[in-house]
């Protein structure tokens, strides 16, 4: 789960520089792997602790999020140091940030509850429109039980997930545009 | 200077993508597909296997 966790983690970190060229209309360039998975190896176990404790104690909630997922793009983007980089950007606008959270958690629920019906329905459908009458028709609603839950949050979340990633490399873009225009 | 909106910043977001290639978006997949998997597996064994706590660290270990 470890390996999994940094694998995932590693390839998010591309994956935000790669949205942050396309943004710049920059080439992409050669991503230093190593530095990313040492960055990523130090930084993401610390966020399995710290995001949910910042979202007990409420107020460092948003800061926690945005400085966590900015830490990646900053290490993938070759930021000389992308700790620096990501604790500035995810101070800037608290407000916006907040109410970004908001609104995807807010998606978040409507995806999950969409995906849930889905899952149970789709089978019933089959069963009356095409007559394939498999185990999951049979079982019913008998089939909301917690693995089809997990499945249904874990597609959900691979829709939100990303889009949560381009919206801090927007952030973060625009918090670099910002102090390029004032230095 | 005021930060834009937030619905406004999601449509920004959407919008870059769905401009992404679709490289950038494997490269995504590619990371948080096992992931998504592992999990699943993880929780699914834990939940139905009644050998699997014999595999957890502090289990195997005390």
């Amino acid at each position: 789960m470890t390996g999994l966790l940094v694998w995932k983690s590693v390839w998010q970190a591309i994956f935000e520089a790669r949205l942050y060229w396309q943004l710049s209309l920059s080439h992409p360039r050669r991503v230093n792997i190593v530095r990313v998975v040492a960055m990523q190896c130090a930084l993401q176990p610390l966020s399995l602790l710290a995001i949910p404790a910042a979202l007990v104690l409420t107020i460092p909630f948003a800061w926690t999020v945005a400085f966590f997922r900015n830490a990646g793009l900053f290490a993938a983007l070759g930021e000389a140091d992308p700790i620096a980089a990501a604790r500035r950007q995810a101070g800037l606008w608290s407000r916006q940030n907040w109410y970004l959270l908001g609104l995807a958690s807010f998606a978040a629920l409507l995806l999950f509850a969409n995906i849930l019906i889905s899952i149970v329905l789709l089978p019933q459908l089959g069963r009356s429109f095409l007559g394939i009458e498999g185990e999951f028709a049979r079982l019913g609603f008998g089939l909301v039980n917690l693995t089809t839950l997990a499945v249904a949050a874990s597609i959900t979340w691979l829709f939100i997930d990303p889009l949560l990633d381009a919206v801090y490399v927007l952030r973060c873009f625009h918090g670099e545009s910002l102090a390029t225009v004032k230095t | 200077m005021r930060g834009r909106g937030a619905i406004e910043i999601s449509e920004e977001a959407v919008s870059l993508l769905r401009a992404a290639s679709s490289a950038t978006i494997a490269t995504y997949l590619a990371g948080a597909i096992p992931l998504a998997l592992g999990v699943l597996f993880f929780w699914t064994d834990m939940a139905r296997n009644p050998f699997a706590p014999e595999r957890l660290h502090w289990n195997h270990s005390a």
